[in-house]
């Protein structure tokens, strides 16, 4: 396990809507909204490395 | 008179057998729209069967008419820019995709793209990404009817899949098409357990 800081404000509010949405934990919360987005982020960048490819073999302009 | 109202579309991977079925389409009797603006080369002896216009599809389908009752080479990326109001039938050629990715580092190479140097687990994984969700949506098109053709097994037995072939598009010469498929233009085959796509 690692610990990041973070904003007092930020985790506030970060507790706050863990609550309400369910989260055993703040900390659960913003794991799970760092591995949604990294995710989003890692597709997004192999989806262009593909796109590199298929230009490299001539049949995307 | 061609009784086919439709497009049949040759799409899949690049380098998955897509020239091959292309090839075995037009010598079967289905016309093919192609402008032979890449010459055949030492990756595709018999010719690479591509339309120019296909590339640009995102931008410009005007063209799209032209393919009625014709076969095109479309590859799987370019696929959600068909114009909805025609009817097709896609022929998705698979391959397995480390033959894939080995086929395609070759033509990187010859053409000294520095794709050559991608990461092949990465890029791998990201086509097996990208062919689940071309697949999903192909299964969602009302107007569009897929056939899933698996290269090796077209290679091993094309008598079996030139009938298939025949069958979905409504009729063609099946002995012409197993004919002219020659298993020396397997380019790459590395041997795998298990059809990655």
């Amino acid at each position: 396990m690692k610990t990041i800081k973070i904003n007092s404000e930020l985790w506030e509010r970060a507790q706050e809507y863990a609550k309400q949405a369910g989260y055993s934990s703040a900390s659960e919360f913003v794991e799970h909204i760092l591995e949604r987005e990294l995710s989003r982020a890692e597709k997004e960048a192999d989806h262009k490395e593909v796109e590199r490819r298929l230009k490299g073999l001539g049949y995307l302009e | 008179m061609n009784p086919r109202n439709y497009v049949a579309v040759v799409s899949g991977m690049p380098r998955s057998g897509t020239s091959l079925m292309m090839q075995m389409l037009n010598s079967g009797g289905l016309p093919v729209l192609t402008d032979n603006s890449r010459a055949p080369d030492t990756h595709n002896p018999r010719g690479y069967f591509e339309y120019e216009p296909v590339k640009h599809l995102g931008r410009d389908a005007s063209w799209i008419g032209l393919a009625r009752g014709k076969a095109v080479k479309i590859i799987y990326r370019l696929l959600r820019y068909l114009p909805p109001e025609l009817e097709y039938r896609v022929i998705f050629v698979e391959r397995e995709l480390t033959d894939v990715f080995a086929s395609q580092q070759d033509m990187l190479r010859a053409r000294g793209d520095a794709a050559a140097d991608q990461d092949e687990k990465r890029i791998i994984a990201a086509f097996q990404a990208e062919i689940s969700e071309a697949r999903a949506w192909l299964a969602a098109q009302p107007n569009m009817h897929t056939m899933y053709a698996p290269y090796g097994e077209i290679i091993a037995n094309p008598e079996k899949w030139a009938g298939e072939l025949s069958r979905f598009l409504d009729g063609l010469d099946t002995a012409a098409m197993a004919a002219s498929v020659d298993p020396r233009l397997r380019h790459h085959r590395i041997p795998s357990p298990a059809l990655l796509s």
